[in-house]
């Protein structure tokens, strides 16, 4: 389990990250969402070891992530937003450097890189120069690399940019595996569809200040006071437009199309239905009545306020 | 102990970052190149050379043409030591600077190993190097031998010295690249150290070598181009012949491990093992200097009588050391107002932040280490029944006040900047002053050697611990004292001010409000 208490990191008088807390269960994947410069690399950065806390703590199966602590650091593994690869190393002799550092056993070394490579379907490319890879194969080296020493968290940051669409769709393949392994995930991004597609929780960031933690349905329901609803009738849009102005929880209705409305709606799903029942009693002829479910994309774009770079 | 023993086997033996770095050196195109031009020039240097000396030889004596011989063997080490001195370091930098342009540096850093397993394994890929680079340069050398220039003993023993010196470069090369990040300035900073580095040596060897260079003190066979004057020499402790190349040796593995640690402790945070390291192998450096200094300079003819002489001749062989104690001041007590707490100074003085590398440890660490360097110092004067109590006495005493003092003008100066680094930059002022003094000593002894009257400015300096009189001597030992109390007290006022300006503003300044400054 990871635990992250009131994670503080300040400096001077620039707060990068303020009084973060989250808690992720093992096969957790998250979906860690913000601006450039919102403190997300800074967080992933302090879980990595990377960066001393200023103040606050972070817990990984009940031992504090700290830099001075190796045995912690044998649990994580975190992927840059950047290679790192080396010039003039081969495939396998890249993941055996970062398997000896893990201390992955010589006489189980040769099995492991064969298994990760063919996890990351990388083992055609086993006797290949790092620098010759692909960029999507060079990404999916980095993301062998951190599974040598088989982690229990992973921090993947900012994994699928720069990549294709056929290259991202198996790294969240890839990702939505590592999930069903049980392992922890924290994946930053910016492509937020498909971050949504694989990420059981979503953290949003901004300005250092985790705004919004939990299920995507549920951060988006809690973030989102108003939903919009869409109603399809046969005749009567005027009419219908008339009658929804003024009625409890209706506001801003606008016209998709003239026999289209779309609304937002503040009520529970009773009050919503209730609405539904008056439409018809009034006689008006209803063919759709449909929510527009908000999704991460909107949210993301309500809540943050851009870059502060 | 088994774990320690598997522990020193993975670092020294299987270390992923040497043999990685190993295998890269020798795919790399550039190192062809260098061992290509290495070879090529070393042959032509040792043809042209030896071709020079037949062709004079028709119209000389046997002793003339013997005595070109053995130039012809010198004339070739002196290639190799520059060739070894320059790729060394070129090597060491290009390994660190890039892991930082690849932006590799993270992955080994959230990686389980200790700083000092990737900087040893940076280490030994370059001395695997600089290895094969001698093994290939020995064949030439050797021809000095077969033709009577120099013996087999002297050639090893000179190798050895160049190994030695190319280690030294190397470490020196290691915290440079990590400081810098780029090759050029390494490079550049390299020279800078190891003129600097070369400079002290060879003002402590000049010191302690007496007329006629009676003793030869181990560490000039670790001089650059000086190493000839070492080979074949040794240094009586406790009346047992220790040959220099052995002394050399331990100094050299001590003063790599500093350096190495000192990167390392760089690298880490406040309370790391790597800090701990290199305060007490730092300790270790300073006693064995001192001591080694002690033991040369006791080994001279006996210390005159007159009280000027003796205080001359005693404060020669301290005043040195007590230098490179108040240079260690600069990195240990620089600070900043920066919540960094291996560099934020929220005390003026922890006993247990000694060994932590904070800078409430400084006063603490700088302290010990003048009370070794002084005990090893004075403990061969002590033992060859030389020196006076009094006079050991006015030994701690003027040190004690010329660290205090230095110590209080980095503190004070600290108080002025945000980190650590720009308060240093601003007292490297205070080098100079540290730099100057030695020199200042060396032209108040010209003075004393050639009986003439040392100025009243240098006879004044509380900085120079030369002295007339005992009384002198005490002094210039209140003067440094009140200096150092009167600053220090500025720089604590001014450094409770930046606290209260910090908390004002909201930053966390407090020792419990920062996570792990208990640890």
């Amino acid at each position: 389990m990871l635990k992250v208490e009131s994670l503080d990191k300040r400096y001077g008088q620039f707060q990068a990250v303020n009084n973060v807390s989250f808690t992720l269960e093992p096969g957790q994947i998250m979906g860690f969402i913000g601006s450039n410069g919102a403190g997300k690399t800074t967080t992933i950065k302090m879980l990595a070891t990377l960066l001393e806390p200023t103040s606050g703590r972070a817990e990984l199966n009940g031992r504090v992530i700290d830099s001075n602590d190796l045995e912690v650091r044998k649990q994580i593994g975190y992927m840059p937003d950047f290679f790192g690869l080396y010039e003039d190393i081969k495939v396998w002799e890249y993941l055996d450097m970062f398997a000896t550092l893990y201390g992955v056993p010589s006489e189980d070394r040769g099995r492991v890189i064969d298994e990760v490579l063919e996890l990351t379907d990388l083992g055609f490319k086993k006797d290949a120069f790092a620098q010759s890879l692909s960029r999507g194969m060079q990404q999916r080296l980095c993301l062998a690399r951190c599974l040598v020493h088989n982690p229990s968290l992973l921090l993947l940051d900012e994994p699928a940019s720069g990549l294709d669409p056929r290259a991202r769709s198996e790294l969240k393949e890839l990702i939505g595996e590592l999930g069903r392994m049980g392992k922890i995930v924290i994946v930053s991004s910016h492509i937020l569809p498909e971050l949504a597609d694989f990420s059981t929780v979503v953290g949003i960031i901004e300005q250092g200040n985790l705004l919004a933690f939990g299920s995507v349905k549920d951060v988006v329901r809690s973030m989102t006071p108003a939903k919009k609803v869409q109603v399809r009738l046969l005749e009567k849009g005027a009419e219908a437009s008339m009658w929804l102005h003024g009625k409890a929880h209706v506001s801003g209705t606008e016209f998709v199309n003239p026999n289209e409305l779309r609304f937002d709606f503040t009520g529970q799903p009773e009050d919503q239905a209730e609405l539904l029942r008056a439409l018809i009693n009034e006689g008006f002829p209803v063919v759709e009545y449909l929510d527009e479910e908000a999704n991460l994309e909107d949210l993301f774009m309500r809540v943050t306020k851009g870059a502060l770079n | 102990m088994t774990g320690w023993l598997a522990e020193q086997g993975r670092i020294y033996f299987r270390n992923a970052n040497s043999v990685k770095d190993y295998r890269i050196q020798l795919r790399s195109t550039k190192t062809a190149w260098y061992w290509a031009i290495y070879l090529g020039v070393l042959v032509l240097v040792a043809i042209s050379n030896y071709g020079a000396i037949e062709n004079s030889a028709w119209n000389r004596s046997a002793s003339g043409v013997q005595s070109s011989l053995t130039t012809y063997y010198q004339v070739v080490s002196g290639f190799i030591h520059a060739a070894i001195l320059l790729i060394a370091p070129m090597l060491a930098a290009s390994a660190i600077v890039s892991e930082y342009e690849l932006q590799s540096m993270d992955l080994v850093k959230c990686s389980p190993t200790s700083s000092k397993y990737f900087f040893v394994g940076k280490y030994l890929a370059v001395m695997r190097q600089v290895g094969l680079l001698l093994f290939l340069a020995l064949p030439i050398a050797a021809v000095g031998v077969t033709l009577g220039g120099a013996t087999w003993a002297e050639i090893f023993e000179q190798f050895g010295y160049m190994y030695m010196q190319a280690g030294l470069a190397t470490a020196i090369a290691v915290p440079l690249a990590v400081s810098t990040k780029t090759v050029i300035r390494t490079v550049f900073g390299y020279f800078g150290v190891m003129f600097g580095f070369s400079f002290l040596l060879m003002i402590l060897a000049l010191l302690s070598m007496g007329a006629g260079f009676t003793v030869v003190p181990p560490f000039v066979g670790l001089i650059p181009f000086a190493s000839a004057f070492s080979v074949g020499k040794s240094l009586p402790i406790f009346g047992v012949e220790i040959p220099n190349w052995v002394s050399a040796g331990m100094l050299t593995a001590i003063f790599v491990k500093v350096l190495l640690l000192g990167a390392g402790s760089a690298m880490t945070r406040a309370g790391s093992e790597e800090t701990l390291s290199l305060r007490l192998h730092g300790l270790l450096l300073v006693g064995m200097l001192a001591a080694i200094i002690g033991w040369s300079y006791g080994s001279l003819p006996p210390m005159p009588t007159g009280q000027t002489e003796r205080l001359t001749a005693l404060f020669v062989a301290l005043c040195l050391p007590a230098y490179l104690v108040a240079g260690l001041a600069l990195a240990v007590a620089a600070h900043g107002r920066t919540e960094e707490r291996k560099f934020f100074a929220d005390r003026l003085f922890v006993f247990r932040d000694t060994w932590r590398g904070r800078p409430s440890g400084a006063i603490g660490f700088l302290l010990i280490t003048t009370v070794m360097m002084a005990a090893a110092s004075i403990l061969p004067f002590e033992l060859m029944g030389r020196i006076r109590n009094l006079e050991i006495a006015l030994s701690v005493g003027w040190i004690l006040g010329f660290v205090l003092f230095s110590f209080a003008l980095v503190w004070l100066v600290s108080t002025s900047f945000d980190d650590a680094v720009a308060s240093r930059r601003a007292v490297t002022g205070f080098g100079f002053l540290i730099g100057a003094s030695p020199m200042a000593l060396g032209v108040a002894l010209q003075y004393f050697w050639n009986q003439l009257d040392v100025p009243w400015g240098l006879r004044l300096n509380p900085f120079i611990p030369y002295a007339e009189a005992y009384e002198m001597m005490g002094a210039k030992i209140l003067v440094l004292m009140v200096l150092g109390a009167l600053l220090l007290w500025w720089g604590e006022k001014r450094r409770k001010k930046n606290l209260d300006m910090m908390r004002s503003r909201g930053q966390k300044v407090d020792r419990d409000e920062i996570v792990g400054s208990a640890t």
